[in-house]
Formats: C-alpha cells, sequence, structure tokens
C-alpha cells in the first residue's frame, strides 16, 4: 500500500475474474444460481461471496476471492456459450482508492461527479480515468468514501504512475468558509 | 512623495507586512496585498508602462484586470498585469514593450509619426515590390507583441479539476452575494466565482462617502462565512460557458472545470471611457478605478483633479475623491440637464463649481508628458456631438476621474447563447432572451440601483431553484428607474486627434472613421480592419464604444449594428493552465518488465509502448536494427504482437456481419482458416486492415492494426446497433496477447514446443490452429507479413510471458533473437507489404493500392461498396508502387513525404523507405502518377536539400523465398 498524504492507493490481493455478456446472459447466469443486480449499472456480491457486477444491460463482471467453480465453467465452454451468451476474458487491473484526500485526486482524473450524491453504493460507473476507460464502484470504509476502479490490465502500469504522480502533488484549489 | 492614506477599515493591504522590490532599476517600497500598480502609485509613479502601438505612456485606466499598458516582467515569466498581480519582496520589475524604459523608451517617436501610421497602413503598406517583404516582415515582426516569449519558462503542471454542484454564480458583487445566499439557504450547493482576492464588488469601494456599502458588506460577508452550502473561489474567473453549464473556473493555480444545475451570471459591467484628447495620459482614470485605489489600497489617486461624468455614478466618484482628500475642481458633465438630488446637492455642498452641458475637450501633459497637467474644459453639445471652445478655459490639475457609463460583463452570456438587445434606459445591452438554467442579476442585467441589484439577485436565485425543481417564489424583475448609468455617446471630437478609443491598440476615434470610409462599415469587418477589440483586454472598454461609433456613422440604432462574437477564453488564459497535466496513456503488454530486461528501447505505437528495437552492446541503433532483419531473415525472430487489435465476433450471423463489415469474403470461409480483412469506410477510403480467423462456424477471431483497435471496434459496435443481427462482439485486445515468430528457423523451433503438424501442406499459409504449448492454451496462424515463414501465436495475456520465454529458450539454440517495431517494417517492406495509415491517408481508396484482388464487389452489401462503384468508373490519379533506388545512395538518402518529381511537377510522394540488408539496396513504396506505375519505370525524388535521386519502379516481393536462409 501507498500513501500519500491523505490518500491511499492499494493494488487489491490476487482477485479471480471472469466475464459473460450478451442477450441470454442473464438467464445463463440465473440459471447457474447466480444472484444477479436488478438494475443495469449496478452490483451485489452473492452469499458465497462473488462480486457480481452488470455493466450496462447484457454484460456481467465476477470477481472472486477464490476460484469459484463457475468461473473453470466459463472458461472450458465454447464460444459461444450458448445462443446469446458469450464468454468475456477478463484481465482486469484493480485499484482500491481511499483517504481523506480522494474526492480531490478523483476530481482531478475524472469529469463525473463520483460522490454519493450521484454514485450510490450498489452503483458502478462506466467511465474515463486520467483518459482510459474504468470500472467504478464506490463504498464507505470507516467513515470515508473508498473507491474501487476496474480498468484493462494493459494500463495498469499507467494508471498507478498517474494515480501517484497525482496523490504526490496535489494540493487543493478552491478556498472554502 | 507617498500617497498612502491613513488605515481604514476594509482595506486590502497588510500594514504589518512591508515589502520591497524595483521596477525599471529602482527600488520602492510597498505593502503586502499591494498590486504592483498600486504599490508603484502610491510612490508617486505614474506612468507605469507604454501603449503598444505609439508608446505614449500610460498609467492606470480600469485598475480592475484590463491595465493592459501596464504589463511587466520579472525576467522569468512575462506580460504580468500590474495593475492586479500582487507584489512580491525582491521582485525586480521592468515594464514590456520599451526600449530604454518606460519614461526614456526611445520608441516614443512613433507616438510623433502616428500620423503616418493610420489602421490599415500595414496591409497597404508592405504589398509590393514583394521582394522587400522579409525586410518590412522583419521589422514589423520585432515590433509586434507586447513581452517577449521566456523559451526556458519552466514547465510547471496545472492541475484541472471537476467539481459539480447545484448553482454557479459568477460574480460576487451584491447582486451575486445576493443571489447566492439566497440559494444556498434554500438548501442549493452553491459554488461562488470572483476574480478579485476580496468578495463585496462595488460595495469594497464604491461608497460616496458614506457607510452603508460598507455596513451591508460586511453583513454579507458573515453571511456568508456562515453559510456551509457555499463554496468560495477567489481570485478566480470563469473563463467560457459551454453546454450543460459547463464552466471552467480560472484561478493562478489551475482549472476546475465546474458542471453545475444551474448558472447564475452577475458579473457586474466595465466603466467605459469617455473619449477626449489625450484621454490616455498618466493620471487620467476611469473613476470606478480611483475609488478602487482609495479603498482597496489606502492610497489617494491625485492630489487635485476634475470629475468627468456623464451620470450619477461620477458624482459618486467625486465624493470618494474628496472623502480621501483629493481636491475637486470642477465636475463636467457631458448631460446638458446634469445631475439632480441628493448626490449632486452633496457635491455642491463642498462648493465645487459643476458644469452642466461641458466636456473636457482635452488633457494636457505635463512638460515631460508623463503625466497630465491640466483639463481643457468647454461647452458640450449633446445633440450634435461637438465641443464649443470658444468659452474653453483651462484647469490645471494632476488627475482625471472619468464616468460615462457601462458595458454589461456578458461574454458568458452570450457564450451561453443568451439573445440580447439593446435597452435605451440604461445604454446597454442587457439579457432579452437567456438559455435554459442560465439568468443574469444586477449591472449585467441592467440593473443599478444597490436595492434592486440585491433584489435581482434573489430573484435570480428563485429561478435557479424553479429550474431545479426546488420551491421558489415569483418576483418581479426591477425596472431602471431616473437617468441613464451610461451616455448614449461620450465623444468630444478634436481636430488634433489622440482621443483614444481602444488602449490595448492604440485606436483613436478617426480610425474608425477611416474603416467606414474604406468600407469595413460593418462591426465583424470593421473590428478586423482595425483590431478593435482585438488586444489582450477584448474590448472589454472599446467595444462599446466602437459599436456606438460605427451606429453614429451609419446613422442605425445601437441594436442594429449588433456586437462582434463572444468566444472562449473570457480572459487570456495561461496555454500550460490549458494544456493541464496533459495525460498521456499507455499500454503496456504482458511482456513488457521482459523486453525491459532484455535492452529494448521502447516507441508508442497507438496507446502502446513497444520495443523499437533492442539495444546490444557496442552497436549502434541501425545495426542493432539490420542485425534483428538478417535474424529473421536467416534463422528466426520474435516480436511481440500483443498491440494488435483483436475481436472475437461470434453467434449464428457472425459470417453475415463480417461479409458487411469487411471488403472480403468470409461467409464461405472454412474454420481453420484465415483471410485477409479490408475495411472501407462508407466514402470508400481505407481505414484498416487486418486478418480474420474462422475457429468455429459461429466463431471469428478477427485482428486490426495497433492503432486502430478501438476505432474498429467502436464502428463495429456502431454497425452492429444499426443491422441488429443475432452476435456477439468480445473484445480480447488486452486479453489475449500475441507473439509472432518469423524466419527459416520458424517452424523448427515451433515443432520442439507443439504436436501439430507444421509442414506447409498441414499448416499452410493462412492456417489457424488451436493446440497447446507446454499446458498454454494457444491460438496459431500461419501467417507471411514479415517473413515467408511466420506464426502468429495468440494466447491468455496471464500466459504470455512463460509462452514468450519458453519459445525464446527453444529458439534461442537456432539463431532465435527478438525484433522490435523498426525491424518489423524493414521487414515487411522487403516483403512489399504496406501498412494502413502509414502508406495510405485519410484519401486513399483500395484502387490506388491495387487491392482489387481484396474486394468482392459481387457481394450485395459492404461498407463503401456504394463509393467504390462510382471511384472505380473514374480515372485513378495515383498509385502506389514499390521501387529502388537506382543507384547506390552516395550523399543524402530520400526520406518519406519527399516528393517524386516529374518534369517540373509534383507527381507523388514516398511513403516508405530503407536500406534492405536483404537486398543490399534502398527500397521503398511511393505513390506516383499512375503513367509512372509500369515495373521498370523511372522516376525522380526531390531530397529535402533539393538534389535529385533516381528511382526505378520494381515488382514486389523484394526478397524471394529462396533469400531466405
Amino acid at each position: 500500500m501507498n500513501a500519500h498524504r491523505s490518500i491511499t492507493i492499494e493494488t487489491p490481493d490476487k482477485l479471480y475474474r471472469t466475464g459473460v455478456k450478451g442477450p441470454q446472459a442473464a438467464q445463463w447466469l440465473a440459471d447457474q444460481g447466480i444472484a444477479l443486480p436488478d438494475n443495469p449499472n449496478s452490483w451485489l456480491i452473492t452469499h458465497d461471496q462473488l462480486k457480481v457486477l452488470r455493466l450496462g444491460h447484457s454484460e456481467y463482471l465476477l470477481e472472486s476471492a477464490v476460484q469459484h467453480p463457475l468461473f473453470a465453467q466459463i472458461a472450458e465452454a465454447s464460444q459461444p456459450m450458448a445462443a446469446g451468451v458469450y464468454r468475456v476474458p477478463r484481465t482486469d487491473a484493480a485499484f482500491m482508492l481511499g483517504g481523506e484526500g480522494i474526492m480531490s485526486l478523483l476530481s482531478e482524473v475524472c469529469a463525473l461527479d463520483l460522490s454519493e450524491q450521484s454514485l450510490a453504493e450498489d452503483g458502478l460507473f462506466m467511465t474515463l480515468l486520467a483518459g482510459i476507460p474504468v470500472i467504478v464502484t464506490r463504498q464507505t470504509i470507516s467513515h470515508l468514501p473508498a473507491y474501487r476502479i476496474w480498468c484493462d490490465g494493459t494500463y495498469a502500469a499507467y494508471l498507478r504512475e498517474i494515480l501517484r504522480e497525482i496523490a504526490d502533488d496535489f494540493s487543493p484549489l478552491c478556498s472554502e468558509f | 512623495m507617498s500617497t498612502r492614506l491613513p488605515q481604514q477599515a476594509g482595506e486590502w493591504i497588510d500594514r504589518e507586512q512591508p515589502l520591497r522590490f524595483s521596477f525599471e532599476g529602482r527600488e520602492y517600497a510597498a505593502f503586502e496585498g499591494d498590486t504592483i500598480t498600486s504599490a508603484l502609485w502610491a510612490n508617486g509613479e505614474k506612468a507605469l508602462g507604454r501603449s503598444f502601438k505609439y508608446h505614449r505612456p500610460r498609467g492606470i485606466l480600469s485598475f480592475a484586470n484590463h491595465d493592459i499598458n501596464v504589463m511587466v516582467t520579472d525576467g522569468v515569466d512575462t506580460n504580468i498585469r500590474g495593475d492586479v498581480v500582487k507584489v512580491r519582496d525582491g521582485m525586480q520589475l521592468h515594464a514590456v514593450n520599451t526600449s530604454g524604459g518606460v519614461k526614456k523608451d526611445r520608441n516614443r517617436y512613433l507616438d510623433a509619426i502616428s500620423a503616418l501610421l493610420p489602421v490599415g497602413f500595414y496591409y497597404k503598406a508592405f504589398h509590393t515590390p514583394r521582394q522587400l517583404f522579409p525586410f518590412w516582415e522583419n521589422i514589423v515582426r520585432k515590433a509586434a507583441g507586447l513581452g517577449i516569449v521566456n523559451f526556458s519558462f519552466p514547465r510547471i503542471t496545472k492541475p484541472k479539476l471537476h467539481r459539480f454542484c447545484n448553482l454557479l454564480v459568477v460574480g460576487a458583487g451584491p447582486a451575486g452575494m445576493a443571489a447566492a445566499l439566497a440559494a444556498a439557504e434554500a438548501g442549493l450547493q452553491v459554488f461562488l466565482v470572483d476574480e478579485n482576492s476580496e468578495l463585496g464588488g462595488s460595495l469594497g469601494y464604491d461608497h460616496a462617502a458614506g457607510s452603508e456599502s460598507r455596513m451591508l458588506l460586511a453583513d454579507y460577508l458573515h453571511r456568508i462565512s456562515n453559510q456551509p452550502n457555499i463554496t468560495v473561489f477567489r481570485e478566480a474567473y470563469a473563463g467560457a460557458y459551454y453546454t450543460d453549464h459547463l464552466v471552467p473556473v480560472v484561478q493562478s493555480s489551475g482549472i476546475t472545470k465546474v458542471r453545475a444545475g444551474s448558472v447564475i451570471v452577475a458579473s457586474g459591467a466595465f466603466e467605459q471611457p469617455p473619449v477626449f484628447r489625450n484621454n490616455d495620459l498618466p493620471g487620467v482614470m476611469l473613476g470606478s478605478a480611483a475609488q478602487r485605489l482609495i479603498r482597496r489600497y489606502a492610497i489617494r489617486p491625485f492630489e487635485q483633479g476634475v470629475v468627468l461624468t456623464a451620470n450619477t455614478y461620477g458624482y459618486r466618484v467625486a465624493l470618494d475623491l474628496i472623502a480621501a482628500g483629493v481636491k475637486i475642481l470642477a465636475v463636467v458633465d457631458l448631460r446638458a440637464g446634469g445631475e439632480s438630488g441628493n448626490l449632486h446637492d452633496q457635491v455642491a455642498a463642498h462648493g465645487i463649481a459643476i458644469h452642466r452641458g461641458s466636456c473636457v475637450y482635452e488633457a494636457k501633459p505635463a512638460a515631460d508628458k508623463l503625466s497630465v497637467a491640466a483639463a481643457v474644459i468647454c461647452a458640450y453639445d449633446e445633440q450634435t456631438n461637438s465641443a464649443d471652445t470658444r468659452n474653453a478655459f483651462e484647469i490645471p490639475c494632476d488627475g482625471i476621474a472619468m464616468s460615462a457609463g457601462w458595458a454589461g460583463a456578458s461574454g458568458l452570456l452570450y457564450q451561453a447563447g443568451t439573445k440580447m438587445r439593446y435597452d435605451d434606459s440604461v445604454q446597454q445591452f442587457i439579457p432579452d432572451n437567456l438559455p435554459e438554467g442560465v439568468f443574469a442579476a444586477g449591472k449585467v442585467n441592467g440593473v443599478f440601483d444597490l436595492q434592486a441589484r440585491i433584489d435581482d439577485g434573489v430573484r435570480a436565485a428563485h429561478l435557479a431553484l424553479r429550474h431545479l425543481g426546488k420551491p421558489a417564489q415569483d418576483i418581479r424583475a426591477p425596472v431602471h428607474t431616473g437617468s441613464s448609468p451610461s451616455h448614449p455617446y461620450p465623444f468630444v471630437p478634436h481636430a488634433k486627434g489622440k482621443n483614444f478609443v481602444d488602449f490595448d491598440e492604440d485606436l483613436s476615434l478617426k480610425d474608425f472613421s477611416n474603416a467606414a470610409q474604406e468600407g469595413f462599415n460593418n462591426i465583424e469587418l470593421m473590428k478586423r480592419f482595425t483590431t478593435v477589440g482585438m488586444g489582450p483586454s477584448q474590448g472589454k472598454h472599446s467595444n462599446m464604444n466602437a459599436i456606438r461609433i460605427l451606429a453614429k456613422i451609419r446613422g442605425l440604432p445601437v441594436d442594429k449594428v449588433g456586437t462582434t462574437t463572444s468566444r472562449p477564453f473570457f480572459h487570456p488564459t495561461p496555454i500550460g493552465h490549458l494544456a493541464g497535466r496533459s495525460f498521456h496513456p499507455h499500454r503496456q503488454t504482458a511482456m513488457h518488465t521482459w523486453h525491459k530486461n532484455t535492452g529494448a528501447v521502447f516507441t508508442a505505437v497507438g496507446a502502446w509502448l513497444r520495443p523499437a528495437y533492442y539495444q546490444t552492446a557496442g552497436r549502434s541503433k541501425a545495426e542493432n536494427i539490420q542485425q534483428e532483419v538478417l535474424a529473421v531473415r536467416h534463422h528466426a525472430g520474435l516480436i511481440d504482437s500483443s498491440t494488435l487489435g483483436k475481436i472475437e465476433i461470434c453467434g449464428p450471423d457472425a459470417a453475415v456481419f463480417l461479409e458487411r463489415f469487411y471488403t472480403g469474403s468470409f461467409a464461405s470461409q472454412p474454420a481453420g482458416h484465415s483471410r485477409y480483412a479490408l475495411l472501407l469506410d462508407e466514402s470508400g477510403v481505407i481505414v484498416d486492415d487486418g486478418v480474420v480467423a474462422r475457429l468455429s462456424p459461429e466463431l471469428f477471431y478477427a485482428t486490426t492494426s495497433t492503432a486502430n483497435a478501438a476505432a474498429v471496434f467502436r464502428e463495429m459496435q456502431r454497425w452492429q446497433q444499426i443491422w441488429q443481427l443475432d452476435i456477439g462482439l468480445v473484445n480480447v485486445t488486452g486479453a489475449y496477447a500475441a507473439m509472432n515468430l518469423a524466419g527459416p528457423q520458424a517452424q523448427a523451433i515451433l515443432s520442439k514446443l507443439c504436436p501439430l503438424d507444421l509442414c506447409d501442406t498441414g499448416f499452410p499459409v493462412g492456417a489457424v490452429r488451436e493446440t497447446q504449448i507446454q499446458g498454454m492454451a494457444v491460438r496459431i496462424i500461419r501467417v507471411a507479413f514479415v517473413a515467408n515463414l511466420a506464426y502468429e501465436i495468440h494466447t491468455s495475456a496471464s500466459d504470455a510471458q512463460p509462452l514468450w520465454q519458453a519459445i525464446t529458450a527453444a529458439g534461442s539454440p537456432l539463431g532465435l533473437r527478438p525484433f522490435g517495431t523498426e525491424a518489423q517494417r524493414l521487414l515487411r517492406l522487403e516483403m512489399g507489404h504496406l501498412i494502413v495509415g502509414h502508406d495510405t491517408d485519410g484519401l486513399t481508396n483500395p484502387y490506388e493500392i491495387g487491392a482489387e484482388w481484396a474486394i468482392k464487389m459481387e457481394k450485395d452489401f459492404f461498407i463503401g461498396k456504394r463509393s467504390l462503384q462510382i471511384i472505380q468508373k473514374k480515372a485513378l490519379k495515383k498509385r502506389l508502387v514499390p521501387f529502388m533506388l537506382a543507384n547506390p545512395v552516395s550523399s543524402e538518402m530520400p526520406q518519406e513525404c519527399n516528393l517524386v518529381i516529374a518534369g517540373n511537377e509534383i507527381a507523388g510522394r514516398i511513403t516508405s523507405i530503407a536500406v534492405s540488408p536483404s537486398c543490399s539496396q534502398t527500397i521503398g513504396l511511393a505513390f506516383v502518377a499512375p503513367e509512372l506505375g509500369t515495373p521498370g519505370t523511372h522516376f525522380r525524388i526531390r531530397t529535402d536539400s533539393g538534389a535529385m535521386v533516381e528511382a526505378v519502379v520494381m515488382t514486389i516481393p523484394f526478397i524471394s523465398a529462396k533469400e531466405e536462409s
């Protein structure tokens, strides 16, 4: 973990990920016994600690700290997996951003309002962060906002570098009463 | 001589923090909080800079961020605005745009010959004779500009932040503060932006010798400081307005892009100078500038002077000057009816002569011409706008305060799309029809009475509340009563001119009539011919007067003349601010660390960092590249191709989709085979190319060029939205890695690692196989891009590095070495392959590169087909041909983009050129006129130095399979 003043940038321990998409993806996952978020651009954690992110209407990112049996099933399936169901290999990099100064850092790298007024705890944004496509979710940890960021793994070094650079020399712009 | 006043409440300086600085080599004392201008003025200096064109001495005009004749340099930065930039201890300052300093500027002679340099002079004078133009250009370029750009200026990263609020209020004067408080008290999150270091606007300086404004300001500041819903941005200007209430707020530390639910523009108004001879002399200043000097910096503007006015405000200025100890010798009112009421009576009670229907005919300079010495007063006819000098008299004085009117600070409103109208009751353009969610309040809205401005701010806040769906009151807009705050035509003609309209560009009244006589009699043309409003203050003190002059010349109402276009940014903004941190995203492949540890020198290709070549000890870059090429030709090479775009197209309609998307045929493509894929846009221009491999009846695997990967996938998605086929598109560019094993030993190396039949019949060019290498799932495509024998091996990103190392280990004994993009470009050139985007451009069609074979016109449809049907009926204009230099290069090597010359005409250009170690020749590709395209035809290339080099058209490939061993 790298702490920069009041900003923390963590890289979560090894996590397993896979994805499925397609018009029948929701039904296919439900048939496998996976609980799904009701709304597009939202997420949940299942009873067996599988994180399920619904990306738009018909794409799902699945993440787990352990090798969930479903992951092997998806990996070994042919492509298409079934009518209207397609495997999406995921090699994302993930970051956890937190600390008192996190909103300041995010305000420099993201054009969207990531505050609680805009991004609910079960919601997610697919947006650009420092110029690259990411998925963002927000949580509250110890009364402070914390953000999970997923990006394509090939951007990981760049994103880590730019976040550290900003965290190092960030200074608030506005004077507030 | 110090003109500093005793300490007073509300001043912006800290007398406990004295500091020293130098200006033009002389030391001065100042206080923390002083601006450069205020500090110099307090020390009795009045000539603070020289004007842009005629190098006339200038002092304070607006003292509000628009005194562009008072710009200084500290040796590092330049064009520092003296009127607003705070002086710092130890500063060593010099005025810009002088030769020999402000007081003895050697270029001041230009003022004496100004009659020879009228508007339009430059346009007309230097056209002929043409051969002399470089001479004049050199002189004009040296004379142009203000400060000298410091090319060694350090790059200081300025952040660009994004912030969000319900309501953005621009301007923290009485209207803005009232609006912010009303909205915040109703629960809105409010950003309040003001360009000054302290809030309050005119409440802080326009007191008319009373205490009402000061008390009101104290109350507002207290309420705002206790209002948690208000965030204040000081020393910040709202630089522009963009769609959906996006407003960049600029501070010295950077830009904050504010996205607001609603915007209230309460930006006030710029005081406008009346126009009379020598109205630019140091000591002649706007009334509000004099008030700011007094209240903010505790400085007496001058000792004895005259107030020239044409509105009520001038009387308030007079009272403030009197309170500051200035001896007012006369109030000169342009209006025949003058002023009546309390303010007039207060001024008169001081025994001051008030001259109605009079004007300052001219300001007379002191002997050194560096300050004003007297004002010449005479009668003025408002109807004819003429001065009657028969009874003119002279008042010795060291200052003239001017208050003749205002122009709304309405730049943001214009940018937002506000329809404005000219209101005769206030002689000002005011909003007529505002865009949704944008509101105006205060002076910019044509409201000048203090209480009315406050009411207007509250009204605007309630409109914003309603816009945001909150409960709101209906508040009637204030209606202006009484005399106009602005004079309709505050101009005093003078036979000798020098009555300035635009202080940035040294434009005087006659320049406008001259422009009109030349035919530039519409406001946009007049602006460009005279350059009015094109200086650093962007017309904030000149545009309104220019419009009035033009209206007068043409005999039109001001409304009919219109205004020029207001564009972002509203105020000059440093380029460093606009650049911000400059994000340059880059991607790294799974083998990046291996490349780095093996001496790779990286280059950016699209968003990716790729090895350009691998540095080995004792070899130059060229030698390394040549060695990599030779390794591929004679042994084997391995290049990281992970950067290729990789897309899976799956589903029952996958083949149908590809048939429509690419020019080739895919419906008939058997599983286990790949085909060349050429992508056009709808105008038939080549966009990209790649390979499409069919892995199963419902699964195709397409590769795209590195640079176009994202664009091609985006296009696929867009067309799928239109076509609605039964397919899925999966972008696996990042999830899969790829590497290209090439060269005569490639088959032998691969055979060590996988069980496939790799012979030419078992695995021919174009075949694709799915297998495993050391337990890692791979897709292998037999390709022939850089060598006749090559395998493109695709695997998951997580398996890529072990796979790369396995191949490297297997290949090392057979001479395998990694190669980079530099060698790849040369290798493909030897093979005669073009690179889309490198050897083609944004207009190239398939016929020009000889790609007819890749187009299946018999298909019902593919993107670009209809355009190709038209294009193919027309004669070719150019053709891409392979060439070889006819003779060995003895001196200058031709470069890419050098022109092909036929006769004396340009007949094409080089797109690729390189020395081929395999051919021992210089080879390349070039666009040439079709008649030059036959093999054996000679053409000439003009090098950078102009030398001509002979080339001959060849056939491809430049090398044959037998040369690879």
